[in-house]
């Protein structure tokens, strides 16, 4: 197992690179292009003349496709944002992973997939801006829902040490390169981001604005690999609000 | 008997969409997302013709392609790339068996059908 800390100093070079809002906006837009080729023909299919039973379903995968879709462009969106505006809170991690695995659960339903939580009986809470967070965690969901099966289902996964809370999801996918963080900065700054190698459904851009995100609200993300997958994970700051009660 | 075609596309509903524009139109689909179970797909039962996608899973299709020309009993089966990669040309793919390069952010389901019939022609 190795573990990688995005604090790496090489990083700090790509991500300047990355505020460069026209490159970011190639990215992205090369990004949106899988789910919108989805969309097309879910919507040219349902234009046949197809029964009741399979134009409910063609329309529900066309809402939770465009659901996200509309999570990764909101995410690069407020990549931009100032951090000043965003208000960090003293939350529950177990209640901001159910609201999360909530959320999720009719996409990797639809995807015949499962999605849990695992955590020990007692968590600190911690200190983060719930929106953030969520939005986070959410993109980590949607990369993972191609690494599972009934088997083996995505695991959300909480643990704590002094001073940190560590939320990972946990799925059972190819490897991914342990310079990953660094691979996804230079395609970026290239224009030409893609999905990784081995993961065609993994968001390259995701993940960087999963780091962008994490970076608002003084966190940081990051990626555990296993041998039969990746865990990737938001570490945040433990609240010292329930000692000064 | 119907001729089979191999589909390989990471996206599990996409992959679908196409299975439903092949069948209807009175192929057999064979799927998978691995390049790897691929190759024992093609070794157990050849298909007529592939349809793939380059980004996949693992080795990715680039190496299927590889694998495809590397021995004379499948590279001689019609490859069709669909993607949505627009910088991508025939000249780069020919060498490497594709015979047909549909791009999937213009295709309409029909034309999948239309373009195995081309290949197998």
């Amino acid at each position: 197992m190795v573990v990688m800390d995005v604090e790496d100093r090489r990083l700090e070079v790509g991500l300047s690179s990355l505020l460069d809002e026209s490159v970011l906006a190639a990215a992205a837009a090369n990004e949106l292009t899988s789910p919108l080729v989805l969309l097309r023909q879910l919507g040219l299919a349902l234009s046949d003349d197809i029964d009741e039973n399979e134009r409910r379903r063609l329309a529900h995968r066309l809402t939770l496709t465009s659901e996200r879709a509309l999570r990764l462009a909101a995410n690069v969106s407020m990549m931009s944002v100032d951090q000043s505006v965003l208000p960090l809170e003293t939350l529950n991690p177990v209640s901001i992973c159910q609201d999360v695995i909530h959320e999720l659960t009719p996409l990797f339903t639809a995807h015949g997939r499962k999605i849990t939580l695992q955590q020990r009986s007692r968590m600190p809470l911690m200190v983060a801006n719930r929106d953030l967070l969520q939005r986070i965690l959410l993109g980590f969901g949607d990369n993972a829902i191609h690494y599972g099966s009934d088997g083996r289902p995505i695991r959300m996964t909480i643990t704590s040490s002094a001073n940190k809370v560590r939320i990972g999801v946990r799925d059972y996918g190819p490897s991914v390169p342990i310079d990953i963080w660094e691979k996804l900065d230079s395609r970026i700054v290239r224009r030409a981001a893609a999905p990784l190698a081995s993961r065609p459904q993994t968001s390259g851009v995701g993940l960087i604005a999963a780091r962008r995100l994490a970076e608002l609200m003084e966190s940081t993300v990051g990626l555990i690999r296993h041998r039969d997958g990746a865990t990737f994970y938001v570490d945040l700051h433990v609240s010292k609000q329930i000692s000064l009660l | 008997m119907s001729s089979t075609v191999l589909v390989l596309e990471s996206n599990q509903w996409l992959g679908d969409q196409y299975q439903q524009a092949l069948e209807s139109q009175g192929f057999t689909v064979a799927r998978t997302d691995d390049p790897h179970v691929a190759m024992d797909m093609i070794d157990d039962n050849p298909p007529s013709a592939i349809i793939m996608n380059l980004l996949l899973n693992g080795a990715g299709g680039v190496g299927l392609l590889h694998e495809l020309q590397s021995y004379v009993d499948t590279a001689t089966i019609p490859v069709i790339v669909c993607t949505a990669q627009s910088s991508l040309s025939m000249e780069d793919l020919e060498s490497y068996g594709v015979k047909k390069l549909m791009n999937n952010t213009t295709m309409k389901p029909d034309d999948l059908a239309a373009a195995v019939r081309s290949v197998l022609a």
